[in-house]
């Protein structure tokens, strides 16, 4: 599978403050990734800086193969955006604000072609309207619009749902995954809904306080009889180096100091036997047994974790 | 670049803000035109109170369409600087302000490309006000009082006299005039970018251009030995008014005008010079700070 999108260790900071620490990840050909955390977890600090918004301090960002830094326009060219709420001319009419940014793209328009982007994201017949006169929703299905008219192969949308009632919010789904099944474009999707997530998404990573907290399949991070368990020991390296010789090797990362790997619940206690049996000690074992709980559990830090030791 | 230089020039003209310069500068010259049309004469009379016994003048001929875009002009190139810079120093904030700016930096555009071509659509508009003022102030002046001579009124350290241009000597040294009206103006664009990079909304910068403006141009104004010989060399203001030398004619030795001629072109010239060095440095420096700005609005 192609990778689209390749994000390495990188780290921004403003002031004393670290907005994203470190981060590495990759979306893949096709995928609608879900990029999850809370608010002011790092998403749209992260979302700005493979944008090219925002200079990481650290670490390289590519897509399409190619490096940010170097190839910005040939990849721009190549992504459309929404971010955060798509703030659009309002003394302009749906179609001139259309109008306007597909020819920033460089793409050849018609008016067929803008029309048509109107029809997708239901705008047409509002399409002489003054953007002044706009409600939220049509704002961001607008913003989606600008997002795709040039054809993008990459579409990243930073928080698409927000301050939309339920029916927009169903809106931008469905068009989400129209956009995904039919054109076969690659999605990165940001919230700070798990839920929202969960619908759309079939990869998926949660930041929190600017770091990587999980990231792995949808299907499997929410699956039951499956987990994502989080290990600390006294050598991690150690411990690393004998889980990639056996058999639990799906998802297997060291992340910040704590090994994490994707594991059948039933699967726990041999491991934890294994590990003992190569005189490895275990300060911490985590179970993310429901990454609802998780993530809520994020959300209030002083729930506690489960520890193991020998 | 021409596409998008299009596009600016499209949303610079399809906000109403816009037309608030080209309304000003009417009612301002209409009313000049309405005031002296009507009593002109007082005008004239407290103009020429020191000079008038030793210089004989037909004041009905001296009210023409040329001193009267002169006149205009002397006030109004003190105002339009402040109109310049409602327009250009809200070309980056402005659009930080609406969040447009981090849409048009996802686009394959560069960001000196983009910062260039706010500089030359807020150029073209500070040239197309002028072009206005030239039509409504020298233009239509001419259709209300006509074409005569024109008497330019001139204070030189302690001396005031005035200086007799021929008709036919006057209209170039307007079309120059207006030439170096566009060149000063362009500083105040320059500025106005400079300050808009820095910040999120469009009060902030348009206040700092005006305020900046004015502080400098009350400072030009001093006549301070000590402020003439340090400080208003440096000063931007102090070359703003410059346009003023096309008029200045030069004399023979017997104090008669030359005709096509003006007073000193070398100071002019290094008056230009010194307003085009200021638009490039304004310029870089906006350009630089852009180029490394994080885009957070």
């Amino acid at each position: 599978m192609n990778t689209v999108l390749q994000i390495n260790q990188i780290s921004k900071s403003f002031k004393d403050f670290k907005a994203v620490d470190n981060l590495s990840f990759k979306v893949n050909q096709g995928d609608i990734f879900g990029f999850l955390g809370q608010n002011g977890a790092g998403k749209s600090t992260t979302i700005r800086m493979l944008l090219s918004l925002i200079q990481p301090d650290s670490g390289s960002i590519e897509i399409f193969g190619m490096n940010l830094n170097t190839h910005r326009n040939e990849i721009v060219r190549k992504v459309g955006a929404v971010i955060e709420k798509p703030d659009l001319y309002k003394y302009l009419s749906a179609y001139d604000n259309l109008k306007l940014f597909a020819k920033m793209s460089g793409i050849k328009v018609s008016k067929s072609l803008l029309m048509d982007q109107l029809e997708l994201v239901g705008l047409a017949t509002r399409y002489d309207s003054k953007v002044g006169t706009f409600s939220q929703g049509m704002k961001q299905r607008l913003g989606i619009a600008v997002a795709l008219v040039h054809n993008p192969e990459l579409i990243v949308l930073d928080e698409p749902t927000n301050g939309l009632d339920p029916q927009g919010i169903a809106d931008i789904r469905n068009l989400i995954l129209t956009l995904s099944r039919d054109r076969n474009k690659t999605i990165l999707v940001s919230s700070h809904l798990l839920s929202e997530i969960e619908l759309i998404a079939n990869r998926m990573l949660i930041m929190h306080h600017g770091k990587k907290v999980v990231e792995g399949d949808v299907k499997v991070l929410l699956d039951p009889s499956k987990t994502i368990l989080k290990i600390e020991t006294g050598d991690n390296s150690k411990a690393f180096e004998l889980i990639s010789k056996s058999n639990w090797t799906k998802g297997l990362e060291n992340i910040q100091n704590q090994i994490q790997l994707e594991i059948t619940k039933s699967d726990i206690p041999d491991l934890v036997r294994f590990l003992t049996a190569h005189q490895t000690d275990i300060y911490l074992i985590q179970n993310l047994h429901s990454l609802e709980d998780y993530f809520l559990k994020l959300t209030n830090p002083k729930e506690d974790v489960h520890a193991v030791t020998n | 670049m021409f596409t998008l230089l299009q596009i600016e020039l499209h949303k610079i003209y399809s906000r109403p803000r816009t037309y608030i310069a080209f309304a000003a500068i009417t009612a301002i010259v209409l009313i000049f035109q309405f005031a002296f049309k009507y009593d002109g004469q007082s005008y004239m009379d407290l103009m020429l109170q020191n000079i008038q016994d030793n210089f004989e003048i037909d004041k009905s001929k001296a009210i023409n369409g040329y001193f009267m875009c002169y006149i205009i002009l002397n006030t109004l190139l003190i105002q339009v600087p402040i109109l310049v810079a409602l327009v250009a120093a809200d070309t980056i904030s402005g659009e930080a302000n609406m969040g447009t700016l981090r849409l048009m930096l996802t686009k394959p555009v560069s960001r000196t490309q983009l910062l260039l071509v706010k500089f030359l659509a807020s150029f073209i508009f500070t040239v197309c006000l002028l072009i206005w003022m030239a039509i409504i102030a020298l233009f239509l002046s001419i259709l209300i009082f006509g074409q005569e001579d024109m008497l330019v009124f001139r204070v030189k350290g302690e001396e005031s006299f005035i200086l007799q241009i021929t008709k036919d000597d006057i209209m170039w040294r307007y079309f120059a005039a207006f030439g170096y009206a566009a060149i000063a103006l362009t500083v105040i664009v320059s500025l106005g970018m400079l300050l808009s990079v820095f910040a999120e909304n469009s009060i902030g910068p348009i206040v700092a251009t005006v305020c900046i403006v004015l502080f400098f141009t009350i400072v030009s104004n001093m006549n301070i030995p000590v402020i003439d010989r340090n400080v208003k060399p440096y000063l931007f203001t102090s070359y703003l008014v410059g346009w003023k030398g096309f008029f200045y004619i030069g004399l023979d030795c017997s104090d008669q005008p030359i005709k096509g001629s003006i007073e000193n072109w070398p100071a002019i010239k290094k008056s230009i010079y010194i307003l085009l060095s200021h638009i490039g440095f304004f310029l870089t420096m906006a350009i630089i700070s852009f180029r490394k700005k994080d885009i957070l609005s």
